[in-house]
């Protein structure tokens, strides 16, 4: 069964139903990316598709309420027009899941989609100001506000933003947006070692160029470095200049311009170099300055494809680690060996030995359990959806005590 | 903040200006960054703003018993850092002073403690005693391991070479180069402990002052600021020392026969500084008190304003400039050491945390050896970390503190006296470090 | 403003309680005395003070994770304690309560320049981050007024502000990682030098809990390359009004200036009078822009600036040309509170936001405001976010006084969350602002809060008293409201 609310008062209903009846539901937008998840052990879906439309958008103010069923496209076309954007740059993963679009705000928030630019403007957690929501429990609740200068009470918005729709579904989601830079350019570097690469990505970031991003692709033997600059045009041109001065020597430096970097960093954000593959595609978070051990660990193992962006800390990885004890470690155990960090399965099945998101150690897991009990101790909401879970006993206990 | 005097209370005047001081704090905290206690021990108590409110407690409360107040006001440094650092104007020195004065008449202190006090105020003060002190002290240096904790410190802080007692100051007299036009005259304070630890900083002042036509004058009696007895609480001998003082230089101020009181230890230079305020309840030393707050200036801050000293080449010696306590915070003298050394041709360098204080404090170092010697640690480290060739500072206990930084420390004054064609001071010159003279 | 009633039980036990603390702890971290706890009763809402059960300051998170299973295993209460600089009053001791001081975590332990982070325990300074990594031109973003003093742990439980952090966010963008001890004495570590949290953003919660939710004893920070230029404008408006409407120009043209603070006559005078910064006297509010970056950009944006404020009816402006005069402009702003506090025996200093086209209606409301409470205020605030900190002068020596400046404080936040705002900004909750959470919050947001309160600290051990006006247990909390059988909503069409 799927169901389609429109509004909230039908979000609710639904949601009261399933859990008088204790039928689990898999919360969801227009499921673009539901292979980043594992299943969700639910027979009925509520998606917030129809639940969609601006609600108030005000330029000047930087903020614009949105109904979380609203296309991320349809968002980007409305920003657009008045020269802003939403700073952190949500992923588009339906190449990667041969979907026909980039999926829901909601979705977004759910999944913490950050592009590339948020090495330097933060992630979409970043800019979520606050929402209203229906919890696991069927309560109608909102936290955080319109402005971005808010320490009023805990700041659930970042327990929501990358929560996978465990905890609460939002119905109205309140966003920072930013102008867009007038103009950007792309500097690039090709070295022939990944420490040279990422060195000189390091550079770039500890200097005075203050750049939006920076991305390596292993080419052939070889690598190159992408930096890239945004803001108005003369002092984009001034950084150019000083980014180069900074990186004479190193290796070959060729530029993209303006239209060339923005397609470029859109591929980079959306994974697309590794998208058209097939085979496992995992996306690791690590410390930057231990990406060429990281990768030079995994890859004497297999055989991959990759791009790093964020500054090297984020690591799109496209390989097959079969689903043995051996081989399932190797990418988690490299991170934790080189500073510490996480592993997630984006595209491929989980197995016995491998967890498709990082397998969190037992004191935090615990307290995740009960972070999932305050808001839905029945588990109506994704049970499963990012692995297995385990009801925290004194939830049961409360929640069996019924009026 | 708000405070809770009553009216019998506020009748007394000491009160009154305690509860003036108190009202100013906003228990804001700003303070507490640059207390070198409270950086050391990250203990509220321990920092201006818990002193503050715990002196408001026991001012209010009629100034019981009470020792353990009386151990952190005793683990003040005094150094004033906090009153550099407050946005409110809280007169933190007056009010560090009422507390332990009141707490002083109520609150008895173990015998060695007393003992060790006594001896500091009884010694210190009078250069011929101190002299004779530091010669004992330097024989018992082999076996300081076995004296307690206090007495260990004072031995340790004995110089390691002995040194003549200054013969300025000694004598009233009168210093004047021949040669050299006769511009201004003034006091010199000859200092107490600083003739007998080291008599060529103030041999170098004078020979500094006259070589640019400043006679200076030096009453004998005029030995001893106040300084020390004031802040270990022994406050008839403060007073008493004050008025002598006041006394040996009342004819020539009273006579307006000098320009200004020079002082060349930072230390004195705040005590004289507050002669008006601490001698304003008496009737026969009001007026002498505020004026000779009025001329004392330290002997920068004359260098400076009288823009005489010529204008040098630089020499290639890298000095690291030590800002003593008294002198950065107490009286707010901050840039006029470093333009005049830079005038004489030295490149000044700032240490990290130059507003930490180096734990000389006075006779602090002798009374707190613990935190003392963290606190010279610190500042011998960052010293150490300029790569300076000389340090320069403008308070005989800070030299004295500082003794074991890896370049020779001297006065200001030495350094100046040094670069206009006086000799080298005596560590500069042990040190092998040399400067090409200017021509007569 | 009261704290909750002492449990006499605990007060009873306290010679236990204090010799139990005394064996976990080395000679000198457990503070009895009440002269010397005394000291500890107050934070910056000095106008509050409560002297606390005991205090300790401990020196390592094994130390402080012992403390805390203890307590929990004793149901004791504890009050965690950075600098004391909370405006909110976040730090404000319970009677039966442990006060846990941070201040002896006072370490930086790493800094990392290639991966721009810098590791440091909770009692350090925030300024002392900036000064640890500047002379290798870095800083840490976030400014709030208090730097030299109030420590990063404590940043984080507040979420810390400034002027900067228009462009550069608050704590919680700035924050990479942290340690924490939580209710239950368990010690964990959540983020680091990688990015985005897996699972739950606990971190993210964590930051601006007051203290409510566990105990930091690390933090790693991100540290940025200190802008090559910074510059600064000093404009002049005749009234709030055109300077309210400056401030919305600026950014509706593109522009995020690295701050943007206004203050108005009252504030602008005193500033003048105590520091003499070169402030026009006679404007109306006076607005002062921060432009940070590349040389190139920052000059551009200067101009481009300076012609939006013009264009608003500015009526002086003038561009910083030089360091010195960039933190001129500056000095009158930084040392506005400290400025008031000398025409005032006494002043609240209010915190709150609203969104920044109702400037000049708050600006309106607050002048009456002023007359019906027969109180004068100052304004200052950020501008370029909304958030307004007016400063209410009164003497407490007066009586009835502070009450009627709270009343006024109260007043004007509940004007904010009217016109659209939040009751407060960065300063937090605390006690000061909790009795009127309710103007914000309805009573199902407060009690979806305090379940997640309850997944942390279910005995509502941890600073009892502070943010949330009523307190639920947690079993009540966790109680379903499905009538066996029936559908809360009957009337809604089923599917």
């Amino acid at each position: 069964m799927i169901y389609t609310p429109q509004n909230t008062d039908e979000i609710q209903s639904i949601l009261a139903q399933a859990m008088d009846s204790q039928r689990p539901l898999y919360a969801c937008g227009t499921r673009t990316k539901s292979g980043m998840h594992c299943q969700v052990s639910a027979e009925d879906s509520l998606s917030m598709e129809h639940y969609s439309g601006i609600i108030d958008y005000e330029p000047e103010e930087l903020v614009l309420v949105v109904r979380a069923g609203t296309r991320l496209d349809e968002i980007d076309q409305l920003l657009a027009k008045h020269n802003q954007m939403l700073a952190f740059e949500p992923a588009n993963l339906s190449k990667m899941f041969a979907s026909e679009h980039g999926g829901t705000i909601g979705g977004i928030i759910a999944t913490n989609l950050s592009g590339s630019r948020r090495i330097s403007a933060g992630a979409a957690r970043d800019y979520l100001l606050g929402f209203d929501a229906i919890s696991g429990r069927c309560d109608q609740f909102k936290s955080g506000s319109r402005v971005m200068k808010n320490v009023t009470g805990y700041d659930l918005s970042k327990l929501m933003c990358g929560s996978y729709g465990r905890l609460a579904i939002l119905s109205d989601i309140t966003l920072k947006v930013l102008p867009k830079p007038q103009t950007v350019q792309t500097v690039c570097l090709t070295t022939d070692t990944l420490a040279e690469a990422q060195a000189s990505v390091s550079q770039a970031f500890t200097s005075s160029v203050e750049p939006s991003g920076g991305a390596i692709l292993p080419v052939a033997d070889r690598f190159t470095s992408y930096i890239r600059l945004e803001g108005v045009a003369v002092s984009v041109a001034d950084r150019l200049t000083a980014l180069k001065n900074i990186l004479d020597g190193q290796g070959e430096v060729s530029v993209l311009e303006a239209d060339e970097s923005t397609l470029f960093w859109q591929q980079i954000t959306n994974a697309e170099q590794l998208a058209s593959s097939s085979g496992q595609i995992w996306k690791l978070s690590i410390v930057p300055s231990a990406l060429p051990q990281i990768i030079e660990i995994i890859s004497s193992a297999h055989t991959c494809s990759y791009i790093a962006d964020w500054a090297g800390g984020l690591v799109w990885l496209n390989c097959e680690i079969s689903d043995t004890a051996a081989s399932s470690a190797i990418i988690r155990n490299a991170i934790s060996a080189h500073g510490g960090g996480h592993a997630h399965l984006v595209r491929g099945e989980a197995g016995e030995h491998i967890a498709k998101f990082q397998p969190q150690p037992e004191q935090l897991a615990m307290l995740q359990s009960r972070i999932k009990t305050a808001f839905d101790p029945l588990h109506i909401l994704n049970p499963d959806i990012m692995g297995h879970e385990v009801p925290d006993s004194t939830a049961r206990a409360d929640a069996g005590e019924k009026e | 903040m708000q405070t809770h005097f009553s009216a019998t209370q506020l009748a007394e005047p000491q009160i009154q200006q305690a509860d003036d001081i108190l009202r100013k704090c906003v228990h804001c905290g700003f303070c507490t960054a640059t207390c070198p206690t409270f950086v050391l021990t990250g203990d509220e108590r321990d920092s201006p703003r818990g002193r503050i409110w715990m002196i408001r407690d026991f001012l209010e409360q009629d100034s019981p018993a009470d020792s353990r107040l009386q151990y952190h006001l005793d683990r003040c440094l005094t150094c004033l850092s906090c009153m550099t650092t407050c946005p409110s104007g809280v007169d933190y020195m007056h009010l560090v002073d009422i507390g332990r004065e009141r707490l002083d008449s109520t609150t008895s202190r173990p015998l060695s403690d007393r003992l060790v006090r006594w001896m500091l105020s009884h010694i210190v003060p009078h250069a011929g005693r101190f002299h004779l002190a530091l010669l004992a002290a330097r024989l018992a240096k082999p076996v300081s391991f076995l004296l307690p904790k206090r007495l260990k410190a004072m031995v340790s802080l004995a110089p390691a070479t002995p040194q003549p007692l200054d013969r300025i100051g000694r004598t009233d007299a009168s210093y004047a180069d021949k040669n050299t036009a006769s511009i201004k005259r003034v006091m010199l304070l000859a200092g107490c402990a600083q003739r007998a630890i080291d008599p060529e900083i103030n041999a170098a002042t004078i020979r500094l002052l006259n070589r640019f036509g400043i006679e200076v004058v030096v009453k004998s009696q005029a030995s001893c600021c106040g300084a020390l007895a004031h802040h270990i609480s022994a406050h008839d001998k403060a007073m008493q020392t004050m008025r002598q003082t006041a006394d040996a230089w009342r004819d020539e101020i009273e006579a307006g026969r000098i320009d200004a009181i020079i002082v060349n230890t930072s230390g004195c230079g705040t005590q004289l500084k507050d002669y008006g305020q601490l001698l304003a309840d008496d009737a026969d030393y009001a007026e002498i008190g505020s004026q000779i707050s009025d001329y004392a200036m330290d002997i920068s801050e004359l260098l400076a304003r009288l823009d005489v000293l010529p204008l040098n080449a630089p020499n290639g010696l890298v000095v690291a400039y030590h800002a003593a306590c008294s002198l950065q915070h107490g009286q707010k003298v901050t840039e006029a050491p470093k333009a005049i050394l830079e005038r004489a041709g030295f490149r000044i360098v700032s240490p990290a945390e130059s507003h930490l204080c180096c734990g000389s404090a006075g006779v602090y170092n002798v009374l707190q050896p613990e935190l003392s010697q963290q606190l010279q640690a610190r500042k011998l480290s960052a010293l150490n970390a300029t790569g300076a060739d000389i340090v320069a500072a403008g308070n005989l206990g800070c030299i004295n503190q500082l003794a074991d930084s890896t370049a020779p420390i001297c006065h200001t004054a030495q350094l100046l006296d040094w670069a206009y064609g006086g000799d080298a001071p005596a560590a500069v010159a042990q040190a092998g470090i040399s400067i090409q003279h200017v021509s007569d | 403003m009261l704290l909750p009633n002492a449990d006499q039980g605990i007060l009873d036990r306290r010679a236990e309680i204090v010799s139990a603390l005394k064996s976990m702890l080395p000679a000198g971290c457990v503070i009895d005395d009440d002269k010397s706890m005394s000291a500890f009763d107050t934070d910056g809402l000095s106008a509050y003070r409560n002297q606390p059960l005991v205090v300790v300051l401990p020196e390592t998170t094994q130390q402080v994770a012992d403390v805390m299973r203890w307590c929990r295993d004793n149901a004791v209460k504890i009050v965690p304690r950075g600098a004391g600089t909370s405006l909110s009053g976040g730090a404000i001791p319970l009677s039966d309560g442990v006060l846990l001081g941070l201040g002896k975590f006072n370490k930086i332990t790493e800094i990392d320049y290639e991966n721009r982070a810098v590791t440091a325990q909770p009692g350090v300074t925030n300024l002392g981050i900036t000064q640890a990594v500047q002379d290798e031109g870095f800083y840490y973003a976030p400014d709030p007024s208090s730097q030299i003093a109030c420590s990063i742990g404590g940043n984080i439980a507040e979420n810390s502000g400034g002027v900067h952090c228009l462009k550069y966010g608050l704590t919680t963008n700035n924050v990479l990682g942290i340690e924490m001890v939580t209710m239950d004495g368990e010690i964990l570590r959540l983020g680091g030098k990688h990015l985005d949290a897996d699972g739950f953003d606990i971190l993210g919660v964590m930051t601006g809990s007051e203290g409510l939710l566990g105990v930091v004893t690390e933090v790693t920070v991100r540290i940025l390359r200190k802008p090559a230029s910074q510059r600064a404008l000093l404009v002049g408006f005749d009234s709030a009004q055109e300077g309210g409407q400056a401030v919305s120009d600026v950014i509706a043209a593109g522009i995020i200036p690295a701050g943007m603070e206004m203050m108005d006559g009252p504030a602008i005078n005193a500033a003048e009078d105590f520091v003499g910064a070169g402030y026009p006297r006679e404007a109306a509010a006076l607005l002062i822009v921060e432009l940070d970056g590349p040389e190139t950009e920052v000059d551009f944006l200067i101009n481009a600036v300076s012609e939006i404020v013009k264009k608003a009816g500015a009526t002086s402006i003038r561009a910083s040309t030089s360091e010195a005069e960039r933190n001129q402009f500056w000095a009158g702003r930084k040392s506005a509170f400290p400025a008031v506090g000398r025409i005032s025996p006494d002043y609240l200093c209010m915190d709150g936001t609203i969104p920044r086209k109702a400037l000049p209606e708050m600006l309106t409301r607050m002048a009456s405001m002023s007359q019906k409470y027969g109180l004068r205020v100052a304004n200052v605030f950020h501008a370029g976010d909304g958030n307004l900190h007016p400063l209410i002068l009164f003497d407490a020596n007066q009586p009835g006084e502070l009450e009627r400046a709270e009343e006024f404080g109260a007043d004007i936040l509940r004007n904010c969350v009217a016109l659209g705002g939040v009751l407060t900004g960065e300063h937090g909750v605390g006690v000061e602002k909790r009795d009127l959470m309710g103007e914000m919050f309805t009573e199902d947001d407060l009690k979806q809060q305090q379940r997640l309160k309850c997944a942390f600290d279910p005995q509502h051990l941890l600073n009892p008293g502070k943010v949330f006006p009523v307190l639920h247990r947690c079993a009540e909390l966790g109680r379903l409201h499905v009538h066996h059988g029936k559908l809360p909503h009957p009337d809604i069409p089923r599917f």
